[in-house]
């Protein structure tokens, strides 16, 4: 089966200045379609016209966080299974772990470096089609 | 087609100096918000919000290489987090430490 190009990020995160950063990293040094909210509740409004093939999100989120976000996204058609990478500066084993089951693929923590954050998503997107 | 990364290293640059430019202002609001909080009855969905603005400098801070404000913003988010979730008023010792915690971070903000 031929690997399918890694196209659309999603990218929901509530502080300003990250998601600028996500946005420059990954539009401009992947080549990325990138749809950036800044709140779990956009994002669901948002990510079924967008339909991405990845998605970043923040963990410590107000309102509605990044596990809750997860979860309703999950319940979105076309998103049952859509990557997701939990984003955060809270990245003990055991959180990480926690993460992990909730149903993410992988985690990156911040702060994260911009100059690689394309080539590192690109890593992981390869990494679970050879699986 | 993928950017040059000089390019890129410059819009980061930049932004990294817009943050800079802006901190003294954010400072300055999240001063404001504490006076408030300080001086009338306990509101704690303007907590929320002076919390969500030190949350906030954490970690921009650490994201654009401010590393001693970052790290002070976090002990700060910390002590917030446990008083959200002891879900009371401060007592007038964590007062005083939330007052130091902020005089810390705009002493680092000074020179980040």
């Amino acid at each position: 089966m031929s690997l399918q190009k890694l196209e659309r990020v999603l990218c929901i995160e509530d502080e300003e200045d990250i998601r600028k950063v996500q946005a420059i990293a990954l539009e401009e040094l992947g080549g990325f379609k990138v749809l950036s909210c800044a709140s779990g509740a956009e994002a669901i409004q948002e990510a079924p016209a967008f339909g991405p093939q990845l998605i970043l999100l923040d963990v410590m989120m107000p309102g509605m966080d990044g596990p809750t976000t997860l979860k309703s996204l999950r319940t979105i058609a076309g998103l049952e299974e859509t990557p997701v990478i939990f984003v955060t500066a809270k990245v003990q084993p055991d959180e990480v772990e926690y993460y992990l089951e909730l149903g993410a693929l992988e985690v990156i923590s911040k702060p994260f470096d911009p100059m690689t954050l394309a080539s590192q998503l690109r890593h992981i997107w390869e990494l679970r089609h050879a699986r | 087609m993928p950017a040059d990364s000089e390019d890129v290293k410059g819009k980061l640059e930049t932004l990294r100096q817009a943050f800079v430019n802006q901190l003294p202002d954010r400072i300055r609001e999240l001063e404001k918000a504490w006076a408030k909080l300080d001086s009338e009855a306990w509101n704690f969905a303007d907590f929320s919000e002076f919390h969500r603005g030190i949350h906030a400098l954490a970690g921009s801070g650490a994201m654009f290489g401010c590393d001693v404000l970052s790290q002070r913003a976090k002990l700060l988010d910390n002590l917030l987090k446990a008083l959200a979730s002891d879900g009371e008023p401060p007592s007038k010792g964590t007062k005083r430490l939330i007052r130091d915690g902020l005089r810390s971070m705009k002493e680092a903000a000074a020179a980040p």
